[in-house]
C-alpha cells in the first residue's frame, strides 16, 4: 500500500484526516509529534567550535606551551626579554589560526538555499474553513489548497485536481511540467501523477492536496539530510599541509628537546637552555607557511576567476589540479544549450510543418529576441524564417511530461485548425492521413511504419525529434480539443550543438591523463551522438542507464567504471551520487559538475564540486566548491591547469621558506656547542619568517603555468608535497649557503670589533647588535637570490627569465624595504634588537648571494643532464 | 518465548514463521496508528491475533482520551475489515507497569511500541519509558520511530548489521515476517574498512538465512561513520524502513564510542524499527 495507490477517501482514512481538514487541536498535536515543517541542518558544527579547532591542533598546542613557559620564565627571571617572546609566539598562534580559519571557513549555505525554496504562507482547510497559516506549522494530514504560482509546502497527495500542473524541476531537474490527477496510480513516488513535492512550483490550474510528509521527511528534506550528512572529501592539499606541519613540528620539538639536553650536558644553566630550546623550535617552525599558502591559493582563485571559474573554497584551487576524473553533465556544459533545428523532413512541402511549429508554441518574440522553452524557441526561430502566417489562437492544451505533446486551436485564413506537436511516439498514433503533393492520403500500415522508421533514424543521429500534425475542423469544439484523426505534416530534428572549444579541451584532458565520464539525464543515443561529435568516444560507447545503475551490484558497477567510452544516461541525481561515491572509493580524485537542487549531495561528496553559474540552481552553487561562470567544460580544463600550477608553486615557496630555517638554526648550534654569543635572536627569526620572507614567497605562488603542465599525468595520490628531494634541497643545500653567509657576516663584524672566542659579550653592546644584524642581513641577501632559484626545481633562471614574473621583483623590493626598516630605523632596531650596518658588510654578503644562485644553477644543470641521459 | 517454527518447504525454501499474538500500542499520537498498521499487516500475513492496547493515567485529559479512542476505533475497524482476530484493551495506569503484565497475560510474542516524540532511545541516561520496556517486556519488541505517514507499507527495508549479530534467529524471523507481509525487498548493509575485505561471518549467515525464506535480498556496504552511512544509504537507495538491532553497548561504551542505533533512531530519514528479541530466548 502506497499513498499514490489509494483512492482519495482511503488517503483521508490513512492520514486520519478528512474533507474538512484537521481540527486546530489535532494540528497542534501533530506539530508537536512531527515537528515544524522546515528544512534544518542536522548536527551542524558551530562556528565557534570550528574556530576553536584552529587553536587546539598539534602545532598550536606546542606553541601555547612554549608561550606559557616564556611567561613563566619572565615571572621567575624578569628582564630577560621572554615576555616579548611570549607575546610574539601568541601572535604567531593567532595569525596562523586566523589564516587557516579563513581558508577553511565556508558557511553552509546550501541548506539555507533549500529553505528558501519553501513558501512562508500556505492556504489550508482546518476546522472546515480555508485559512492562511505559516508554512512551518503545516502537519501531515493538513488539507492544502494549491493555486497557480504557489510553491508546494510539503509532500502531499492530490485529492482534487482542476488541471493542477506542477513543475518538479527543483527536485528532479526535469523541466517539463506535468498535469496531475486525483486518480490512484502505481508509479514510483517521483513519477507519480497524483503527488506533489515540497519545493516545487504550481504552474497552472488548482487543486486540493493532503500533506503526508513535512519538513525533513519530505523528498526535499532528504536532499537537505543527505547534503548535511555528506562528509566532504578532505582536499589533497589540506592533507599535505597537515602532514608537512606535523613533520616539521615534530622535527622542531625533537630538536628543541635534544639540544636542551645537550646544553645541560655542556653545563649551561636551565633558563639559558630553555631560551635556547624555544629558539630552536621557533627557528624550525615555518610560521609564515600557512599565511603564504592561503594567500597563494587566493591568488590562484583570482586567476581562475579570470578564466570563468569562481572559486568558493580555497582548497579547491589545488584539489582541482589533482583530479584524474571528471564526471560532467552534457547539456550546457559540453553543448551550447542552444537547441537548433538541424533537419526537417516532410512528405509534402514544408509550409504546413512550419506553420504548426510556428503557431503551436508558447515561444514569444520580445525586444531581446525569442524567449521561451529552448525546444519551442528553436522550432519557432526555424519556422519564422520560412513562413509568415496571420492566425488567431482560440484554445490550447499545454504540453505536459506525461502526454508529451501540445495542441492548439487556431483560425488561419478562415480555416479552423487543430495543431499538434510532440514526441513522435505520441503524435504518430494519432495520425490517420498524411499530405503528399497537396493530396491527403490515408496512412496504411506500410506508410505508418515508414514514418516510425524515419523517426527512429533521426533519433539515432542524436536528434531530438518533434512530430508535427494538424486537423481541420468545421466548428469550434465545445469540450476538449479533438487530437485524433490528425494529418501528419513532418518531423523536425533538433540538436543542441557542442561547444566549439570542447573537443580541444577534451584532447587536453587526454594528454593530461584525466578521464572524462558523461553523466546525463538525456537518452543514451543522444548522449552517444554528442560524445562522438566532441571526440569523447574512442570506440563503441558503453551506455549505462539510471535504472540499470540503481539495481546493479556495486562490484559489477565498479568493473563497468573501469571501462573506456563510458556514458551514464537517464541518470537521476541519486544515481550520480552513487557513481561518484564508488569512484572516490576506487581511489580516484573526482570533479563533478551539477546544476540541480538534487545534485547538491554529489557536489559536496566530490573532491571538487563544480556548479553551473548560468543554468545552476542557487542550492547547487552553494554546495559546490567552484562555480563556472560560463557553464563551459573548457573552463574546467583551464582551471585544472591553474590548479596543477598552484601545487608546483606551493612546493617552490615551501622550498624557499624552509631554506631560511637552516641559517636560523645554525646560530643556535654555535651558541650551545661552541659557546659563542647568540648570533641571531628569536625576534630576528620572526622578522624573517613573518616579514621579509613573506612577499617573495607569495610572488613564487603566482608563477604562470608552463606548457608542460598539461602534458603529464595527474599527480599520483602517493606523491607528497614535502618530498625528501625538497627537504634535502632546502635544508642541506640552499640552507647551508645561507647559513654560511649569515655566520660569516656575524663573525666578520665581531672580529672587526676585536672580539675573540670565547670572550663573553653583553647583549646590549652595539657591535654585538650589529653582528646579529649582519647575520640577519646575510639571510636576507641570500634569500633575495634564492627566490630566483626557487622559481623552478630544475629549469634554469636564464631560461625562465629574471623579469618574467614581475611579482617576484615586487616581492624583492618589499623585502628590501622591510630590511631597511628593520635595520636602519629606530623603531625597527628597538623591536628586533638590530643596529645599522656599514656598507662593507653588504658588500661582503653580495658574493654569497651570487654563489647560491650559481651553485643551484649547476645543480639544475646536472639534474637536467641526468633526466635527458638515456 | 518460542516462535511457532519456520519449517522447510520442499525445494529448500523456508516457510514464513508466524507470530501467534501481536500487541500494538496505541496512543493519542497519529504515529501510533502507523505503527499499528505495521502490526495489522504482520498479523494478517502471519494469521496472528491482534491486541490493540492503550493505557492512560487517571488524570489524562478528555482530548487525549478522545484521540486515543478514535485511533483505537479506526484501527479496530481496519483490522476487522482485514479479517484479523482483534481485541482492543484500554487500561488505566502507567504503561511501563501495565504493558509487561498484559504481554504475559495475552501470551503475546511480538509488541509494537511507537516512540513518543519526547523519547530518545539513544539517551545516555536510560530512564525513559522505552528503556524500561526494553528491560521488562518478555516478548519480541519492535520500537518504532515514525517520520512519514505516507508510507504505511514499506517496500524497501534497510537492515544495518554490525560485525556480530545477536539474536540472529529471532531477527531473521521478524525480518522475514515483515518483508513477506509487505512484499518488500531487504537490503543488508554493513560498514567495512576495506573494500576487499569479506563481509563478517554473521552477515553471511544472516543473508543465507533470509534467502532460505525466498526473499529478495540485496547487500550493500559503506565506509565511514556508521550512523551517517545508514542515513545516506537509506536516502540514496529509497529505502522506506530501517530495521536496527537494539544496541548492546553498556553505559561506558555508549559514552565513549557513541550509540549508532540511538543516533539513527533519533533522526531517521524514514520510518525506523529497533528490534529486540524476547529475553528468555536470547
Amino acid at each position: 500500500m502506497k499513498i499514490q495507490t489509494l483512492l482519495p477517501d482511503e488517503v483521508f482514512s490513512s492520514l486520519l484526516s478528512g474533507p474538512q481538514g484537521l481540527t486546530s487541536d489535532e494540528a497542534s498535536r501533530r506539530l508537536s509529534e512531527y515537528g515544524p515543517n522546515e528544512i534544518r541542518e542536522v548536527q551542524a558544527r558551530s562556528l565557534t567550535s570550528r574556530l576553536l579547532d584552529q587553536f587546539t591542533h598539534f602545532l598550536a598546542i606546542l606553541l601555547w606551551f612554549a608561550a606559557a613557559l616564556c611567561f613563566l620564565s619572565e615571572y621567575l627571571h624578569p628582564g630577560e626579554g621572554l615576555r616579548r617572546l611570549g607575546i610574539a609566539i601568541l601572535a604567531v598562534i593567532f595569525i596562523n589560526a586566523l589564516f587557516t580559519f579563513i581558508q577553511e571557513y565556508r558557511t553552509e549555505k546550501a541548506i539555507e538555499e533549500l529553505r528558501k525554496l519553501l513558501p512562508f504562507k500556505v492556504a489550508v482547510i482546518r476546522n472546515g474553513l480555508e485559512q492562511e497559516i505559516e508554512a512551518q506549522t503545516l502537519v501531515p494530514g493538513d488539507l492544502i489548497t494549491l493555486r497557480e504560482g504557489d510553491k508546494v509546502p510539503a509532500d502531499a497527495r492530490v485529492i482534487r485536481s482542476n488541471r493542477l500542473t506542477v513543475n518538479n524541476a527543483p527536485l528532479t531537474g526535469e523541466s517539463d511540467s506535468r498535469v496531475l490527477s486525483d486518480s490512484p496510480c502505481e508509479e514510483e513516488v517521483v513519477d507519480s501523477r497524483n503527488l506533489v513535492f515540497a519545493g516545487t512550483l504550481v504552474v497552472g490550474g488548482s487543486g486540493s492536496v493532503v500533506a503526508y510528509a513535512t519538513g525533513m521527511a519530505t523528498e526535499f528534506g532528504k536532499i537537505a539530510h543527505i547534503t548535511g550528512k555528506v562528509v566532504e572529501e578532505i582536499s589533497p592539499l589540506k592533507v599535505e599541509i597537515t602532514r608537512t606541519t606535523r613533520i616539521v613540528a615534530m622535527i622542531a620539538v625533537a630538536s628543541g628537546i635534544g639540544f636542551f639536553a645537550l646544553g645541560g650536558l655542556v653545563g649551561r644553566g636551565f633558563w639559558d637552555n630553555f631560551l635556547f630550546a624555544v629558539g630552536i623550535i621557533i627557528a624550525l617552525v615555518p610560521e609564515g607557511m600557512l599565511p603564504t599558502v592561503t594567500l597563494s591559493l587566493a591568488m590562484g582563485s583570482q586567476r581562475m576567476a579570470r578564466r570563468n571559474a569562481l572559486v568558493k573554497s580555497l582548497n579547491a584551487v589545488e584539489a582541482l589540479g589533482s583530479v584524474d576524473l571528471i564526471c560532467t553533465d552534457k547539456t550546457g556544459t559540453l553543448t551550447q544549450n542552444l537547441m537548433t533545428v538541424k533537419q526537417l523532413w516532410s512528405p509534402d512541402d514544408v509550409n504546413m510543418a512550419c506553420t504548426v511549429a510556428l503557431l503551436c508554441s508558447n515561444a514569444t518574440e520580445t525586444a531581446h529576441g525569442i524567449t521561451g522553452d529552448p525546444t519551442e524557441t528553436a522550432l519557432y526561430r526555424y519556422a519564422m524564417e520560412r513562413v509568415t502566417v496571420e492566425a488567431e489562437r482560440l484554445a490550447e492544451i499545454p504540453f505536459d511530461a506525461d502526454r508529451k505533446r501540445m495542441s492548439t486551436l487556431h483560425r488561419v485564413d478562415g480555416r479552423l485548425l487543430v495543431l499538434v506537436k510532440g514526441a513522435g511516439e505520441q503524435v504518430l498514433p494519432l495520425c490517420k492521413t498524411l499530405q503528399q503533393d497537396g493530396v491527403r492520403i490515408s496512412l496504411d500500415r506500410t506508410t505508418a511504419e515508414m514514418l516510425a522508421e524515419q523517426n527512429r533514424s533521426m533519433a539515432a543521429e542524436g536528434l531530438r525529434v518533434i512530430a508535427l500534425a494538424f486537423r481541420e475542423l468545421d466548428v469550434v469544439p465545445d469540450g476538449d480539443l479533438p487530437e485524433e484523426g490528425l494529418t501528419f505534416a513532418g518531423f523536425m530534428g533538433l540538436e543542441d550543438p557542442p561547444r566549439p572549444e570542447v573537443p580541444a579541451a577534451l584532447a587536453n584532458c587526454r594528454s593530461a591523463g584525466i578521464r572524462v565520464i558523461m553523466i546525463t539525464g538525456d537518452a543514451g543515443l543522444t548522449a552517444a551522438a554528442i560524445a562522438r561529435q566532441i571526440g569523447l568516444l574512442n570506440g563503441e560507447p558503453v551506455i549505462i542507464e539510471g535504472r540499470e545503475c540503481a539495481t546493479m551490484p556495486d562490484e559489477r558497477l565498479r568493473e563497468e567504471l573501469q571501462k573506456d567510452n563510458l556514458i551514464f544516461a537517464r541518470m537521476s541525481p541519486q544515481n550520480k551520487m552513487h557513481v561518484v561515491s564508488l569512484l572516490i572509493e576506487g581511489g580516484h580524485r573526482v570533479a563533478v559538475t551539477g546544476d540541480g537542487v538534487n545534485d547538491a549531495p554529489a557536489l559536496k561528496k566530490a573532491h571538487v564540486g563544480i556548479a553551473m553559474g548560468l543554468s545552476g540552481t542557487s542550492v547547487a552553487r552553494e554546495a559546490a566548491d567552484i562555480v563556472l561562470l560560463d557553464d563551459n567544460f573548457a573552463s574546467i580544463v583551464y582551471a585544472i591547469e591553474e590548479g596543477r600550477t598552484v601545487f608546483e608553486n606551493i612546493r617552490n615557496f615551501i622550498t624557499y621558506i624552509f631554506a631560511s630555517n637552516i641559517p636560523e638554526l645554525i646560530p643556535y648550534l654555535g651558541y650551545v656547542l661552541f659557546n659563542i654569543p647568540l648570533p641571531l635572536t628569536i625576534m630576528q627569526i620572526l622578522a624573517i619568517d613573518l616579514g621579509t620572507d613573506m612577499f617573495p614567497a607569495l610572488a613564487l605562488g603566482s608563477e604562470r603555468p608552463t606548457p608542460a603542465i598539461m602534458q603529464r599525468p595527474p599527480r599520483p595520490k602517493t606523491e607528497r608535497l614535502l618530498t625528501s628531494g625538497v627537504v634535502t634541497r632546502a635544508y642541506l643545500f640552499l640552507g647551508m649557503f645561507e647559513a654560511l653567509a649569515g655566520m660569516t657576516a656575524y663573525f666578520y663584524v665581531m672580529r672587526s670589533n676585536g672580539w675573540h672566542w670565547p670572550q663573553p659579550v653583553l647583549p646590549t653592546t652595539t657591535f654585538y647588535l650589529q653582528a646579529t644584524t649582519a647575520c640577519l642581513a646575510g639571510i636576507i641577501v641570500t634569500q633575495l637570490t634564492n627566490v630566483f632559484t626557487c622559481r623552478s626545481p630544475n629549469v634554469s633562471i636564464c631560461t625562465l627569465g629574471f623579469s618574467t614574473n614581475r611579482l617576484v621583483l615586487v616581492g624583492i623590493a618589499i623585502e628590501l624595504v622591510l630590511a631597511v626598516l628593520i635595520i636602519y630605523t629606530p623603531p625597527g632596531n628597538a623591536l628586533f634588537g638590530c643596529s645599522p650596518l656599514e656598507l662593507d658588510v653588504w658588500l661582503l654578503l653580495v658574493p654569497f648571494g651570487l654563489l647560491l644562485l650559481g651553485a643551484d644553477e649547476l645543480r639544475k644543470f646536472f639534474i637536467r643532464h641526468s633526466l635527458n641521459a638515456p | 518465548m518460542v516462535l511457532s517454527g519456520a519449517p522447510f518447504l520442499p525445494g529448500g525454501t523456508r516457510q514464513a514463521m508466524s507470530y501467534r499474538t501481536v500487541v500494538a500500542v496505541v496512543n493519542e499520537h497519529s504515529g501510533s496508528t502507523v505503527t499499528a498498521s505495521y502490526a495489522i499487516a504482520l498479523a494478517m500475513a502471519t494469521k496472528a491475533r491482534l491486541v490493540l492496547y492503550a493505557t492512560h493515567a487517571e488524570s489524562t485529559s478528555e482530548t487525549i482520551l478522545h484521540h486515543t479512542s478514535r485511533h483505537l476505533d479506526h484501527l479496530f475497524t481496519v483490522a476487522l475489515n482485514h479479517g484479523i482476530t482483534v481485541i482492543r484493551i484500554n487500561e488505566i495506569g502507567t504503561i511501563t507497569q501495565l504493558l509487561p503484565k498484559r504481554v504475559l497475560a495475552e501470551n503475546a510474542d511480538l509488541v509494537f511500541y511507537p516512540l513518543l516524540p519526547s523519547e530518545h532511545y539513544g539517551a545516555s541516561v536510560q530512564t525513559q519509558n522505552v528503556h524500561r520496556l526494553l528491560r521488562t517486556i518478555k516478548a519480541d519488541l519492535a520500537i518504532m520511530r515514525i517520520m512519514h505517514m505516507g508510507k504505511p507499507h514499506p517496500r524497501h527495508i534497510l537492515v544495518p548489521l554490525g560485525s556480530s549479530v545477536a539474536d540472529r534467529e529471532q531477527r531473521v524471523s521478524f525480518l522475514a515476517a515483515l518483508a513477506r507481509s509487505f512484499h518488500a525487498r531487504v537490503t543488508l548493509f554493513h560498514r567495512h574498512e576495506n573494500r576487499r575485505s569479506p563481509p563478517p561471518e554473521d552477515f553471511i549467515m544472516m543473508r543465507n538465512a533470509l534467502l532460505m525464506y525466498d526473499l529478495p535480498v540485496l547487500e550493500r556496504r559503506a565506509t565511514g561513520q556508521i550512523a551517517r552511512a545508514i542515513t545516506m544509504e537509506a536516502i540514496s537507495h529509497h529505502n522506506d524502513l530501517i530495521v536496527l538491532g537494539a544496541s548492546e553497548r553498556g553505559l561506558l561504551r555508549r559514552l565513549f564510542f557513541g550509540n549508532p542505533a540511538g543516533d539513527v533512531m533519533h533522526h531517521p530519514p524514514c520510518n525506523a524499527i529497533l528490534f529486540r528479541a524476547a529475553p528468555d530466548v536470547s
